[in-house]
């Protein structure tokens, strides 16, 4: 309990330094603040011109792709915001030697790798998400049960864990390959398979990715919660498969960690 | 008789490096065949270090000092051998340990470069559990130690070197640790600042006991601050002794200054020792070391001395000529 509580201080202690270092360049931050809208906005946009020859995608109605997209744009902000910066700076943490800062500190490296940044320029986006899953609920004049709601904030948690470990231990990789910046650009360029219904995918793809590497369901199960129409085994395999890679994450930083040679000084 | 605080047998590193050939078809070429070496960063160290003893390392560029502070610290996973810091082994990197002991790399930095170091100070409160009343104690005797009362609320990117380096120390020192592993403290700083941040050390250790190990091409930080020297070549260690024993066991002439009061010829003077300076009236001999005294007897006879002064040669010029010699001989 005393070692949560130590955690929980320096998790927000981390907070208020980044929010400190944002209002130091508001600039920067109202720019990307900006980018990230735009970026959503053609996003919907996207979507809604396919919608318009199309009347389903894989089976979705328009109403519950908007949900999809809405669920995902919520992910997508969470992941931007907690992670992107985060594995930015481990990547560069291990090619310039500044790991080893890092590593001398009483508590969990891990930790301190994961937390010690954030963005904050995603926060609009979280509230375009937000919105696009109320009115498309509105639209189709679904009330979800309180026990829908909760299931699916666990999912949601346990989608965004899922990318949290990948990501992770693709820039552990960086261990072994010196130098990895573009490994921050590969995790989020699979944002294209999250944001469609997980039934695009067939034959192999759906193998891939529902099955091996379940990216494809980190939107859509959430989302089939909500829309009641969610298969057990694959809710129980989103939130199993978190959990595995997690795991595997963790042994494979330990792992890693083994071979770090630091830079020369 | 103190304890050992550090206790090292054995220890080496080696690291697998990748030998590009030079230019355009060299970088082609490592595209699918990359030739790689053994180096041995550290090669069998051995040695203990007791409470509150300041250690010099010295050694060149790559002679292996920095690598052997990262095992120490838990940083770096030996070859073989072994290492005790306080009795802990520093690659279970236990939480108790690292509480304990700190490492200060002139070249890294640990403070927050957009916000002011007070913030790096209260984040580091925070992780290493540092109740209140103590931080505020602790902070406000480095704070004053170190004259940076002001420094502490400006952003970082903003200070000078010198004055980043004392924040620097004072994250680095705010636990209090027992042990201090000091890189190159004060690489690139002017004079005046090294001066202070030497007397800072040395303060730091006489008032809390503390073991240190420094390492520093600047030898008036040793001279200062350690009376015991370890020295480290090619990853070997070379010496392993008092700072003042390093002139009697490395230093093979002294210096011999004359004056004359009647002019003398240089050719007089050469039977006597290696003429290196000479104007008539006065004149600089470099003589062997065992026949000094001797050699001083003979020419206050032979020549018209009017003053004489026998000096060791600088311990600066003594360390580079070790190095250089093994440098030859490797």
């Amino acid at each position: 309990m005393q070692a949560f509580k130590k955690y929980w201080k320096i998790f927000w202690r981390f907070r208020k330094l980044e929010l400190m270092r944002m209002m130091e360049y508001r600039g920067d931050f109202l720019f990307w603040a900006l980018v990230s809208i735009l970026w959503t906005g053609f996003n919907f946009f996207f979507f809604s011109l396919i919608l318009r020859v199309s009347d389903t995608v894989a089976g979705w109605t328009a109403d519950e792709m908007y949900l999809l997209l809405g669920t995902f744009t919520l992910l997508d902000a969470f992941t931007w915001t907690f992670f992107y910066q985060n594995m930015q700076r481990y990547t560069r943490h291990v090619f310039t030697g500044s790991l080893t800062m890092l590593l001398t500190k009483p508590i969990s490296t891990i930790f301190l790798l994961t937390t010690s940044s954030n963005s904050f320029n995603n926060i609009f986006r979280f509230l375009i998400g937000c919105a696009a899953i109320v009115i498309s609920l509105h639209r189709m004049e679904i009330t979800p049960s309180i026990s829908s709601v909760v299931l699916y904030f666990f999912a949601l948690m346990a989608a965004a864990l899922f990318i949290y470990a990948i990501w992770f231990m693709a820039s552990t990789l960086s261990f072994w390959i010196e130098k990895l910046d573009n490994i921050n650009e590969i995790i989020p360029g699979l944002r294209r398979v999250m944001q469609v219904p997980r039934g695009v995918f067939a034959g192999a793809a759906s193998v891939l990715f529902t099955v091996l590497l379940p990216i494809s369901l980190v939107a859509s199960v959430p989302s089939e919660i909500l829309l009641q129409k969610a298969e057990t085994k694959w809710v129980v395999w989103l939130f199993v498969s978190s959990f595995l890679s997690l795991l595997l994450a963790r042994k494979f930083f330990y792992f890693a960690i083994k071979r770090y040679s630091s830079v020369g000084n | 008789m103190s304890q050992p605080v550090i206790t090292v047998s054995n220890l080496k590193k080696h690291f697998t490096v990748y030998k590009k050939q030079p230019g355009l078809l060299g970088s082609i070429r490592s595209l699918w065949h990359r030739e790689y070496e053994t180096v041995a960063a550290v090669d069998d160290i051995s040695f203990t270090i007791n409470q509150g003893e300041i250690v010099g390392f010295i050694g060149q560029n790559g002679a292996g000092k920095t690598t052997t502070l990262k095992m120490l610290s838990g940083l770096l996973y030996p070859t073989s051998g072994s290492v005790s810091v306080l009795g802990y082994n520093p690659w279970n990197r236990k939480s108790a340990f690292q509480k304990q002991f700190s490492l200060v790399l002139g070249q890294k930095n640990q403070l927050w470069w957009d916000l002011p170091a007070i913030e790096t100070f209260l984040l580091n409160q925070a992780i290493y559990d540092i109740p209140e009343a103590q931080f505020r104690k602790t902070l406000n005797k480095l704070v004053n130690l170190l004259d940076v009362k002001d420094s502490i609320q400006i952003q970082v990117r903003k200070l000078s070197l010198g004055q980043r380096m004392k924040c620097e120390l004072i994250a680095a020192l705010l636990h209090n640790p027992k042990v201090l592993f000091l890189d190159e403290p004060t690489i690139g700083l002017d004079v005046v600042m090294q001066k202070t941040l030497r007397d800072f050390i040395s303060e730091y250790n006489r008032e809390f006991g503390a073991t240190v190990i420094l390492t520093s091409h600047y030898m008036d930080d040793v001279k200062e601050l350690c009376k015991r020297v370890i020295m480290i070549d090619h990853g070997k260690k070379i010496y392993d002794g008092l700072l003042s024993n390093i002139i009697s066991k490395y230093a093979r002439n002294k210096t011999l200054s004359l004056v004359f009061s009647e002019s003398v010829t240089k050719k007089s003077l050469t039977e006597f020792g290696t003429v290196k300076n000479w104007n008539g009236s006065s004149a600089t001999l470099l003589v062997s070391r065992k026949e000094a005294t001797k050699i001083a007897a003979r020419l206050l006879e032979s020549l018209p001395v009017q003053d004489l002064n026998i000096e060791e040669a600088p311990l600066e010029a003594i360390i580079r000529e070790v190095f250089g010699n093994k440098a030859k001989s490797a």
